[in-house]
């Protein structure tokens, strides 16, 4: 006998609602991004998390992927390889090659890694887990998709800024505390 | 039409023969407490509604049965006038009690070769069961309502602004360090005046002059 109304029937819907993130990948790096990520993706900032019997994801909506940035030489060496299945047919390629023609596999690859592997169950899931991960190069993101954005998760490091970002009176107005001796010669 | 088997009409129902009712099945039945609340509560009400003793008036293994007949059957009926007794004698088949309950579960028990104490102590078990199906309980409690202030959402501690904010939203969005920065530092001890040593040479170029 179960006494499951209405109104219990619609909080169980309310409890697991899958919520539409967004993520500015702005100036982000690729890998600590993708473990924030993937984690919202796989719905384990929920207290109703359960690794074996709930798919409790979220969606995710990642902006200016074409934007995303690598700790030192990470684009120069980081190579991605892909077989043909054909003989011979392995063919690798550096980050920042494959992130040239397309501005959003890398960072897709370093969370379809994060997403988990080893388990059975994740293994299942991770498909349909990483379908509801949405890659934008910019910040344009298609009207269907924006009006079901709820929230926004916190990036992972600040958005740095160049003298170029500054406004002539922002750097005027710096307080300046050591000066060029008089003598010094400025290139 | 060897190996064919047809049931007649006036077949036995099947949950006559239903041995889930005491769990026996490969896989035990695994469940929640279930019990009729109500009982006791005004008047207790029996939840055993029917007996019937199938035995055989010739057979050995139906000792048992016969003796609990002449004997004790009699007393049970009139101690508890609520349970009707039906008994059913049959030629040369191993006696059987099925109970009936008020939930409309069945449960089917051999009593071969079983002496009449033994046939009393069960009969006593089965009239004081509820008539549901032993069984592993998944959690030793059950509750209709199992959180007073409401299970959790996803929308529980989620500050109002963002509902009417447009995404991405910089106050929302941004990386909060632990630490101030360096920029930040200088920049909050200029605005307090605690920097003294401050070389503003713009300034002091157009002053000179």
């Amino acid at each position: 006998m179960s006494n499951l109304t209405k109104f219990r029937r619609t909080q169980q819907w309310l409890t697991f609602a899958r919520l539409w993130y967004l993520y500015d990948a702005t100036y982000q790096d690729v890998f600590d991004s993708a473990i924030v990520i993937a984690q919202y993706l796989r719905g384990m900032n929920k207290p109703i998390y359960d690794h074996v019997r709930q798919d409790v994801g979220n969606h995710v909506v990642v902006i200016n992927t074409s934007k995303v940035s690598m700790p030192v030489d990470e684009w120069k060496w980081r190579m991605y390889s892909h077989h043909s299945r054909y003989g011979g047919g392995q063919t690798w390629a550096a980050a920042h090659e494959l992130h040239s023609k397309d501005p959003t596999i890398v960072l897709y690859k370093a969370v379809y890694k994060e997403v988990g592997s080893a388990p059975r169950a994740v293994n299942l899931i991770r498909s349909p887990t990483m379908a509801r991960l949405h890659l934008f190069p910019d910040a344009c993101i298609p009207p269907e998709i924006k009006a079901n954005i709820c929230d926004q998760i916190r990036q992972v490091q600040p958005v740095l800024k160049s003298l170029k970002d500054y406004s002539e009176e922002e750097v005027e107005k710096f307080p300046k505390i050591v000066d060029y001796p008089e003598d010094y010669v400025v290139k | 039409m060897r190996g064919r088997v047809v049931k007649p009409s006036f077949a036995v129902p099947q949950n006559y023969y239903n041995l889930y009712s005491f769990g026996t099945h490969r896989i035990q039945l695994s469940g929640f407490t279930e019990q009729p609340f109500y009982n006791g509560l005004g008047r207790y009400v029996c939840q055993l509604q029917r007996v019937t003793f199938k035995f055989c008036k010739f057979g050995g293994s139906s000792k048992g049965v016969r003796e609990f007949i002449e004997t004790d059957v009699v007393d049970f009926s009139r101690q508890h006038p609520g349970v009707v007794v039906y008994l059913k004698p049959r030629r040369h088949k191993t006696p059987i009690m099925v109970t009936e309950y008020l939930n409309g579960n069945s449960h089917w028990m051999n009593l071969r070769n079983m002496t009449k104490s033994e046939i009393k102590l069960w009969l006593d078990y089965m009239r004081t069961r509820s008539g549901e199906p032993i069984k592993r309980y998944r959690k030793k409690i059950k509750t209709e309502w199992p959180s007073i202030q409401g299970p959790w959402n996803p929308f529980l501690n989620m500050p109002s602004f963002v509902n009417v904010t447009d995404l991405p939203n910089e106050q929302r969005g941004a990386f909060i360090s632990e630490k101030k920065s360096a920029t930040q530092q200088l920049l909050e001890m200029a605005k307090d005046g605690s920097l003294k040593n401050i070389l503003k040479t713009n300034v002091s170029q157009e002053d000179k002059e």
